[in-house]
């Protein structure tokens, strides 16, 4: 037999079927956390990666619109000089104090708000220097006789300004 | 290659993100509002958890009016209604007082304004040591005591404490006032940049009127700015010092017209 038949033979050479079967259920119960754990980690380097570009575009997106203080000076346009919504609300801060200038004067000088609290108090102590139907009674005839001479119901009640009330008391 | 696949995402980040700022700033979508500047809420000057009623003063007639009271009784209780009366307006002053003193305390002014603060709040106590005095004699005088005591008040206010007031509330407007103009700084030095930059690429005339007259309008509004504080430091009258004021931030208005006119130059130089 030549030798090129005998190579031909071994084509039909095949594994016991015992030997076969018991390979093949150590191949499938062999342990797989190695390539487990390659998969984790190429997992979290393709994080890390995505994170880091998005970082990186943070930082460009801040050069270009030169909010990035060191780049101040680099960056070519700044937003800011064309938001008309910035610049709106920076011209409307203004108007408003403006405003405030304007009302400033007469709120050094504006009358004392009476609240009902206060006239309570007072006229709980005129009831105590008085005596208390007096003093009921006595600011019954002073609101009558001052609605009478002002013809205004609500002047008596009226919160004088300092000012006004000292001016009264000079009398 | 890794590194080479980063940077190409990050690029794609990049222009998608400066694409969509382009595009939301064009279709007049804010992006991010500029540092706008709000001024601090006004101050509460009034006092207001107190008042003396034209109806209270009229206790004194009812008193004297009383003809069941004998004589002595008249003037034991008019005394007493004057006391109350001149105690309690008292009192309201001082809340003024108190008012002030909260709102100065709470302004934050430039270091060099921290001298004129202290100053202001020294003579806000003494004003409070004078009613505290007048408030002590109420204890010791009788009718025409507390009369005179009523005028005294009146007298100091109109000649003190009034202009102090003012003063005060002219120092709190000026410090308010001092982020808006730190707020303008900031945005002219951005247009300056900004126009410089057009301007080195296209010349044009209409953009560096806009910008001279936004710069002029500023240098005003400072000198104007640096006159108020000079005021307030050498006691001017409270009306002229408030004059000072009006007219810087009227200036300062007036460059935000000139920050509008180059906005909308640049909006319109710039690819739609």
């Amino acid at each position: 037999m030549k030798l090129s038949d005998i190579l031909k033979q071994f084509k039909n050479i095949q594994p016991d079927a015992d030997f076969s079967r018991r390979s093949r259920t150590e191949i499938l119960l062999s342990p797989q956390s190695e390539r487990r754990t390659m998969r984790g980690m190429f997992a979290f380097l393709h994080v890390i990666e995505t994170g880091a570009a998005v970082a990186l575009a943070g930082f460009f997106i801040l050069i270009l619109t030169g909010s990035f203080s060191p780049t101040r000076s680099i960056a070519p346009i700044q937003y800011a000089v064309i938001d008309p919504a910035g610049l709106h609300a920076e011209a409307q801060a203004i108007d408003m104090q403006i405003q405030l200038a304007d009302i400033v004067y007469p709120q050094v000088t504006s009358t004392a708000v009476a609240t009902p609290a206060v006239s309570v108090a007072l006229t709980k102590a005129f009831a105590t220097v008085l005596g208390t139907s007096k003093a009921s009674s006595s600011a019954a005839v002073a609101t009558s006789t001052t609605d009478a001479s002002t013809s205004a119901p609500t002047a008596s009640t009226t919160p004088l300004s300092v000012d006004q009330a000292l001016q009264q008391l000079t009398q | 290659m890794n590194y080479l696949k980063t940077i190409a995402v990050s690029a794609f980040f990049t222009l998608f993100a400066a694409g969509a700022v382009f595009a939301s700033g064009f279709l007049g979508m804010p992006v991010a509002h500029a540092d706008a500047a709000v001024p601090a809420t006004t101050a509460t000057i009034a006092a207001d958890e107190c008042g003396v009623t034209q109806a209270d003063v009229a206790q004194i007639a009812t008193v004297q009016n009383d003809p069941t009271l004998a004589y002595a009784d008249e003037i034991k209780q008019e005394l007493a209604v004057r006391k109350l009366l001149v105690g309690e307006t008292i009192d309201c002053a001082q809340q003024e007082v108190q008012a002030l003193q909260t709102s100065l305390a709470s302004t934050s002014a430039p270091s060099s304004a921290q001298q004129l603060q202290s100053q202001l709040e020294g003579d806000l106590n003494e004003a409070t040591g004078f009613y505290n005095n007048e408030l002590a004699k109420l204890d010791v005088v009788g009718i025409a005591g507390t009369k005179q005591i009523a005028q005294e008040v009146l007298t100091w206010r109109a000649g003190t404490f009034l202009p102090l007031g003012e003063n005060v509330n002219n120092f709190i407007l000026w410090a308010q006032n001092q982020d808006l103009f730190s707020t303008a700084q900031t945005r002219m030095a951005q247009t300056q940049r900004a126009v410089s930059f057009i301007e080195s690429a296209t010349p044009n005339p209409a953009l560096q009127t806009a910008l001279a007259s936004a710069q002029s309008s500023f240098d005003d509004a400072e000198t104007e700015n640096t006159a108020v504080e000079a005021a307030l430091t050498q006691n001017l009258s409270p009306d002229q010092t408030l004059g000072l004021i009006k007219q810087s931030l009227s200036s300062l208005s007036d460059t935000y017209k000139g920050f509008s006119n180059v906005s909308t130059i640049v909006s319109g130089i710039l690819p739609q």
